[in-house]
């Protein structure tokens, strides 16, 4: 590697201008011995702590009571699968089939995550905004349209640690409510926390569907799932 | 089992032997025919452009590129690179860049703003005091400054030069053109903060036909001899120090070292 002294010196806005000399760390510490938000990573947390309570305490910033850490945990399980018939995966899915390697399959798939995971907080912003109040005024939208979601919260509240309350959970919600619930009922208050949780918890059975497509397969791909029917409308100038 | 989804497009459809963008047949129609611009621009439902609107638009190509690898948008593709991977590069280096407040998204925004000042001062004169008294009515209502202030230093160089190569060329009759140069006054006084190369931009290719969000997506295509260059650079040099940089250039300022609760010895008895 050159030295910076070897360089003949040149001048600019990036020279001249009084930039600081380090980047800032302030979560993960830097060196042989890594600790989140000062906790010792490899002779504390991973003696301690499952991986779900280490997420956990790395977005909140506090180690988690094992209450909060089990229900986490189970609301991770639950966002888990992924299917191809979503666009995350199915995104993936093509990048797998036109050749890609791994990291542009699992690169593909994680903005298609995150843009789902935006997506999904977006549409629930009026519940995350207010969720400790959402009982006195719990939209409709958010309530359980079948059977079958209900169904699904119901399976949710018996997995979930005995006596663990969550926003809206009487207010038969449906399941992304209820998860949404869940997870602010474990510290994470924030949108853009929750979309952590959200591509942290789906990538890897979105990798492993993604993975089993065959490359070069192009003739085993349903291309016209959609289909796109061409007219010629628009203002071409 | 359900109809098969279907979705309605106006843009395209392949056919045997040809292939159909807009209306018009790529080989038949557009190959020898069509340049790159108006390609560009029959994709995005933009409007035709002239000669005249070519020349702007290579100025403005010229004048966006700004490739140091120390800038944000340059840097996030120099360590997205730094594994030897080219298109992942320059996808981190775009991928950020919706709605961010520094890359060539800035465009879409400055435009959009150019816009609201101008729907604004609706049928009164374009003065600087009309201008002005638009742009606080704005930020009354909640509107965000777009189009002026760089960083590290007075003025923007890249919005001075493509300003005075519009003037050699002599394409300073456009409404937005005249727009932008009153507000760049308001905009010193304002926010002490000269106009950026977004904010010509944004004007330029207003004056062109293009809107908001198209001028916001060609923030990027106008930028890519940036990101290209920095993507093959940056994978071929594939440097160890960008991959990690030295302990000790990392400043940690977070808690302290700490036991965990269930690491603490409960107290006996």
């Amino acid at each position: 590697m050159k030295k910076e002294q070897d360089k003949p010196m040149l001048s600019g806005p990036m020279e001249e201008f009084p930039w600081p000399e380090k980047l800032t760390a302030r979560v993960v510490s830097p060196g042989p011995r890594p600790r989140i938000h000062g906790y010792d990573v490899e002779g504390d947390l991973a003696l301690h702590y499952s991986f779900a309570e280490t997420v956990l305490l790395t977005l909140t910033g506090e180690p988690p009571d094992p209450v909060r850490g089990k229900a986490f945990e189970i609301a991770l399980i639950f966002l888990s699968p992924i299917t191809i018939a979503e666009a995350p995966t199915h995104a993936a899915a093509i990048a797998r089939l036109a050749g890609s390697r791994a990291s542009g399959v699992l690169a593909t798939g994680a903005i298609g995550l995150s843009e789902q995971a935006s997506f999904i907080l977006e549409t629930h912003r009026e519940f995350l905004e207010t969720p400790d109040k959402t009982a006195l005024h719990f939209p409709e939208r958010f309530r359980a349209r079948s059977d079958e979601e209900r169904e699904i919260v119901k399976r949710l509240k018996n997995a979930l640690p005995v006596g663990f309350q969550f926003p809206g959970s009487e207010e038969d919600p449906a399941p992304i409510p209820a998860l949404l619930g869940v997870i602010h009922a474990c510290g994470i208050k924030k949108p853009e926390e929750m979309q952590v949780v959200l591509v942290l918890a789906r990538l890897a059975s979105l990798f492993a569907e993604a993975s089993t497509t065959r490359p070069g397969r192009i003739n085993d791909y349903p291309m016209n799932l959609p289909s796109f029917r061409y007219s010629e409308g628009g203002n071409d100038e | 089992m359900s109809d098969r989804p279907v979705l309605e497009t106006t843009l395209a459809h392949a056919e045997w032997n040809d292939h159909i963008l807009r209306r018009h047949r790529i080989f038949k129609d557009l190959l020898g025919h069509c340049d790159f611009w108006n390609l560009l621009s029959i994709a995005m439902n933009g409007p035709g452009i002239d000669e005249a609107g070519l020349a702007v638009i290579h100025r403005i190509c010229v004048s966006v590129t700004a490739a140091d690898p120390r800038l944000p948008p340059m840097k996030i593709v120099r360590l997205a690179s730094c594994y030897g991977g080219t298109m992942a590069a320059i996808g981190a280096g775009l991928v950020y860049q919706e709605d961010a407040s520094i890359g060539t998204w800035t465009a879409g925004r400055a435009a959009q703003f150019l816009m609201d000042i101008a729907a604004e001062i609706g049928d009164q004169e374009m003065t600087p005091s009309s201008v002005e008294r638009s742009m606080r009515a704005l930020i009354s209502k909640g509107a965000k400054l777009a189009g002026c202030g760089v960083p590290a230093r007075k003025e923007d160089e890249r919005a001075q030069a493509l300003r005075h190569a519009m003037v050699e060329i002599g394409q300073v009759g456009g409404d937005f053109w005249m727009l932008m140069n009153i507000a760049d006054g308001v905009f010193r006084k304002v926010a002490r903060s000269p106009i950026n190369i977004s904010g010509v931009v944004a004007a330029l290719f207003l004056d062109l036909g293009f809107n908001p969000r198209q001028i916001a997506v060609l923030g990027m295509v106008i930028s890519q001899a940036a990101f290209i260059a920095n993507a093959l650079e940056g994978a071929e040099q594939a440097p160890e120090v960008l991959r990690k940089i030295p302990d000790e250039w990392i400043a940690y300022q977070g808690p302290a070292p700490r036991p965990s609760p269930r690491a603490v010895p409960r107290p006996s008895g």
